[in-house]
């Protein structure tokens, strides 16, 4: 008997998690280099602050966000900045250098050489009395520390918690769900900072003026469930929530928690609700309490191949061959298929060892070749196993034709904008269709003729 | 009779009255010389005018007094015609093709990863930057080769590369918007010479990305500074002042000038692991390079017989002469491929 | 007022013009590549029809019919004393044709894109058989004049209820996979073919309903 709604579709893919949750969480050892991408978040990338050759402390701002929807970015490590690269135009010696970003292009990064000192140099001054102070203090605190949403899509958080005049979002609710299967940060998380976790929430809530905050947190973390309820406060309800991917999506917590629907185009703050996940809490609690800015995170290291697969506290630019040294390396590397950074469902695949791990890498996940599948796709059969399980309500089977006739048009307007990539469709389809990435394809050719369409508009004046 | 031939009459002329006031009332006006302009237009609707299609362009010629020489479908001789009926100057245009700036296929970048997917460039863009090691080099899954509306780029499926046919291609442009790595350019089809690389990686990384990619020792830039430019470390033909100087193709180390446009690419031919190469001394004699010493004694006997010293006698002054350079030349021939080491000259992999 | 109703059961579904009489299939394969030209082609349509039948009616009542000379019961409706019904096809051509000359001066001036997207099947309308057949069955029938407007106007339903049925499946036609001799035309004529025999399901429709209409009428029920 759950005390909540369920989200039209979903799936239950293999669970996963006894591999890793069990496991407390460890600190990572010092690594000599850390590769630091210069866009680990939604938005215009941050700009380089410093030179080449430049030492540095740990959690000393290095590169600073440029617009609105943008992020600072802070040293993991006290050492020097040895990227460096020529300008190509102007031949100036800048310190940036390239590397191999998550989605597999060349994206420009800071790389710094550690001294071996680890010497902090937090710049932001504790506020142990938070209640007290002025809203927009804390919410220029949070901006200062670099905070992205923790999940995964990494939007900046003081963005997200400052409405635009006229919007009063009346619930916070924290996503603890954490559907992708084999990860267990988050669990790990709640079990062993469930009080910090809750201080973070009341910031939120005090900085938004909610009056109501929910956590959502599934059903196969009964621990988790328990310990939060222990260290509850006013205001705050933990809700139990069944568990079915993709239950941990914005728009499907919001409609299972409060009866609200998002419609189909719009953000949630159109029905007045903000979501955010239970690592933000963290790392918010973190730097307004203790003055730290977002330079490590909790990520899981696991899969079959594994050999000590489990939580980890990194610290951004750790290399995923290095985090493999850290959980002891791989069994048998002729057996590896697949390396992820996050989860099966929706992570993505990586071909080299030197990507780093950047804020929104929750996990590296490594599959076995025999788990995993060399398909080749054949035509629908339209047996409407897609549309049984799509939580937005959309037709996958109709839409990957059109997208296979590359008739893009028909699928804008079939609202394949509103698609959330959870790969629940690719899932089910017993023709081993490529949906989630013919959709993907759709949705970059949208908004490629939107942006021509805007710039048409913008030449007539 | 006559009952006919009145109500028909005087049905058709009612009739007629009220069309030919409506007529006057409601008529658009249109103008007639569009519909004529677009008559003599291609009517393939391709978009290479930069126009929505052909009437679209009709109007605007009309109206706009727009280029028709513009139109690049339509030959030098139906842009002449649209231009004298419009009452305007002619305008020759040099006819431009499409170019992929790459021959990295297959066998010279490798793929550094196994893709399965969705058989398109544009969506092989999003999965790990697709899986050819040069980061600028061409996909080969056909996004261009489905966006042309004239069937001009033809893939290779074993080698995984993308060339355009420049008989075929027209220069509408299509295939320039598909292309997710922006490396397909509009090149005049006279211009002989054509630098096939789209990377400006520094030598040493580029090496190890593609055998044949440029590696930016400029050494075809110093032999024709006014037509060939260094970006990064890329050189590039500057086609307003295209070098038509063919000797620059010995210059590259890498190989990776080609000579001339109307030459459909041409891969590498693949030579077996294991294949000795020929000599010259085995064309002469008309043997395979791996033959024994009696095939090759008995290759000599039956050449060097039609030179024998009876024959030669008999022939006059300059056939003589001929005559025993040819027969030097066998013998020579012979004793190099009785000195010939097969080992020395097999093709290692990677050839 | 039943008998209303039935004719137009009776022209929409169990004799569709389109597929039971076969007749206007020209406009029917050809306007029919998407919904919203097609929903424009039967607009056109539907207008010609019922405008063409009505004044098809008038001049057959008022000019073609004989009258009878000498005594015997006359006509008031009829004022030419001469039998002119060999003139029914070419009066009702004349009429239609000026009709479709008016409808597109009409057209051109209210919708250019309509007017362009339609191209040459807007001037076609005038062959196209469905809107003289229309015109002809009344006159055999012997329908009045407002029973040949109501029966000009429930035709040209019927024409626009198959064309859009028809267009909507060439949509989905067009993104699925039919083998490549198949793909086009050929595909659309089998599926035009599939969609009469369905139309066929119709059959009985009316007299049932004039059955029905009549044992009311009798008490009977």
């Amino acid at each position: 008997m759950a005390d909540h709604l369920l989200f039209p579709g979903g799936v239950h893919p293999k669970d996963g998690k006894s591999i890793s949750f069990s496991m407390p969480i460890q600190s990572a050892p010092l690594l000599e280099e850390y590769t630091i991408p210069l866009s680990q978040h939604i938005g215009t990338p941050a700009q380089p602050i410093v030179k080449r050759g430049q030492r540095v402390l740990k959690g000393q701002k290095i590169a600073e966000a440029t617009d609105n929807i943008s992020a600072h970015i802070h040293a993991p490590t006290s050492g020097e900045i040895t990227s460096v690269s020529k300008h190509p135009i102007t031949g100036e010696m800048l310190a940036m250098t390239n590397c191999i970003g998550p989605a597999g292009h060349m994206v420009s990064s800071l790389v710094i050489t550690s001294d071996g000192e680890d010497k902090e140099g937090f710049t932001l001054m504790p506020i142990e009395e938070w209640q007290s102070i002025d809203k927009k203090i804390l919410l220029e605190r949070i901006k200062e520390a670099g905070i992205v949403g923790m999940g995964g899509a990494a939007f900046p958080t003081h963005v997200k918690l400052n409405p635009p005049q006229g919007k009063r979002p009346d619930t916070l609710i924290i996503n603890g769900a954490e559907c992708e299967p084999f990860l267990t940060a988050d669990h790990r998380l709640m079990l062993e900072e469930p009080e910090k976790i809750i201080e973070g929430i009341l910031m939120m809530k005090y900085i938004l003026g909610a009056k109501t905050v929910y956590i959502g947190i599934e059903r196969n973390k009964p621990d988790a469930i328990k310990t939060m309820k222990k260290h509850l406060r006013e205001g705050i309800e933990v809700r139990e929530l069944r568990v079915l991917y993709p239950q941990g999506s914005e728009k499907q917590l919001i409609y299972a928690l409060t009866k609200r629907k998002v419609r189909m185009g719009t953000l949630p703050m159109e029905v007045n609700c903000i979501v955010q996940n239970i690592g933000t809490a963290f790392a918010v609690f973190e730097a307004i309490v203790m003055g730290k800015p977002l330079f490590e995170r909790i990520t899981t290291i696991t899969g079959e191949p594994v050999v000590r697969p489990g939580n980890w506290r990194l610290r951004i630019g750790t290399s995923i061959g290095d985090a493999l040294k850290m959980a002891g390396g791989v069994k048998d590397p002729e057996k590896v298929g697949k390396i992820l950074i996050g989860g099966p469902m929706m992570g993505l695949a990586q071909f080299s060892l030197d990507t780093p791990i950047m804020k929104s890498g929750s996990g590296v996940t490594l599959l076995n070749k025999d788990e995993i599948v060399q398909y080749t796709s054949v035509p629908c059969i339209r047996c409407g196993r897609c549309v049984d399980v799509c939580p937005m309500n959309l037709m996958p089977s109709t839409m990957s034709i059109q997208a296979m006739k590359e008739r893009f048009d028909l699928l804008e307007e079939w609202h394949v904008m509103d698609c959330l990539e959870c790969g629940c469709c690719s899932y089910v389809c017993p023709s081993q269709r490529p949906l989630v990435q013919l959709f993907r394809l759709g949705k970059s050719h949208v908004l490629k003729k939107r942006q021509r369409e805007l710039e048409k508009l913008k030449a007539k004046g | 009779m006559i009952e006919a031939v009145l109500f028909m009459a005087s049905t058709g002329m009612i009739l007629s009255t009220v069309i030919a006031l409506a007529n006057r009332f409601l008529a658009v006006e249109t103008d007639p010389r569009i519909e004529a302009v677009e008559e003599m237009l291609p009517g393939a609707n391709c978009g290479g005018c930069g126009y929505s299609g052909c009437p679209a362009f009709a109007k605007a010629i009309i109206e706009e007094s727009v280029e028709p020489g513009l139109c690049p479908v339509s030959s030098g001789d139906e842009a002449q015609r649209i231009a004298s009926y419009t009452g305007m100057e002619p305008v020759f245009s040099e006819p431009y093709v499409a170019l992929v700036k790459c021959c990295g296929d297959n066998t010279r970048s490798p793929e550094r990863a196994l893709y399965n997917g969705v058989n398109d460039c544009n969506a092989a863009i999003n999965v790990a930057g697709a899986t050819k090691s040069c980061q600028h080099g061409c996909l080969g899954l056909g996004s261009c080769s489905r966006a042309c509306p004239f069937n001009a780029i033809e893939i290779d499926e074993e080698l995984r590369i993308a060339i355009v046919h420049p008989n075929l291609c027209v220069g509408c442009g299509k295939c320039i918007e598909s292309c997710p790595r922006d490396m397909i350019t509009m090149v005049p089809k006279s211009a002989p010479i054509h630098i096939l690389c789209n990377s400006p990686e520094k030598a040493p990384i580029q090496r190890k990305l593609c055998t044949r990619g440029c590696i930016g020792c400029q050494r075809c830039a110093r032999q024709a500074p006014e037509s060939i430019k260094m970006v990064n470390f890329l050189a590039t033909i500057d086609y307003d002042n295209p070098p038509h100087d063919l000797s620059l193709v010995d210059t590259c180390p890498v190989d990776r000038i080609h000579t001339s446009l109307g030459i459909d690419y041409i891969p590498a031919p693949k030579k077996k692991k294991g294949a000795i190469k020929s000599l010259e001394c085995h064309k002469v004699l008309g043997v395979a390079p791996q033959a024994s010493e009696a095939e090759i004694n008995k290759a000599f006997a039956d050449k060097i017989v039609h030179y024998d010293i009876s024959l030669i006698i008999k022939m006059d002054e300059e056939e003589q002469k001929q005559a025993i350079m040819e027969s030097e030349k066998i013998s020579q021939a012979y004793k190099d491929c009785l000195a010939f080491d097969p080992s020395a000259h097999t093709v290692k992999e990677g050839q | 007022m039943e008998n209303y109703f039935v004719l137009l059961i009776g022209a929409v579904l169990v004799n569709n013009f389109v597929l039971a009489k076969f007749l206007g299939v020209c406009p029917f394969l050809g306007v029919s590549k998407n919904v919203k030209t097609a929903m424009g082609m039967s607009g056109a349509v539907i207008f010609v029809m019922t405008i063409g039948s009505a004044l098809a009616a008038v001049i057959h009542h008022y000019v073609l019919l004989p009258k009878e000379i000498g005594g015997v019961v006359v006509n008031p409706h009829v004022w030419v004393a001469i039998d002119l019904t060999y003139l029914r096809t070419i009066s009702f051509i004349l009429v239609i044709a000026s009709n479709v000359q008016l409808l597109e001066v009409v057209l051109q001036r209210l919708s250019q894109p309509l007017y362009q997207g339609l191209g040459i099947f807007l001037p076609l309308i005038t062959t196209n058989c469905a809107v003289l057949g229309a015109a002809v069955i009344n006159a055999q029938k012997e329908h009045s004049i407002i029973e040949s407007t109501w029966y000009g106007f429930a035709s040209g339903l019927g024409f626009a209820l198959a064309l859009i049925l028809f267009s909507s499946l060439r949509e989905r036609l067009d993104i699925g996979h039919p083998p490549k001799s198949f793909q086009g035309v050929p595909i659309a004529l089998i599926t035009a073919g599939i969609a009469a025999m369905i139309f066929m399901g119709f059959s009985g429709l009316d007299i049932g309903l004039k059955t029905f209409f009549n044992h009311i009428k009798q008490g009977l029920l």
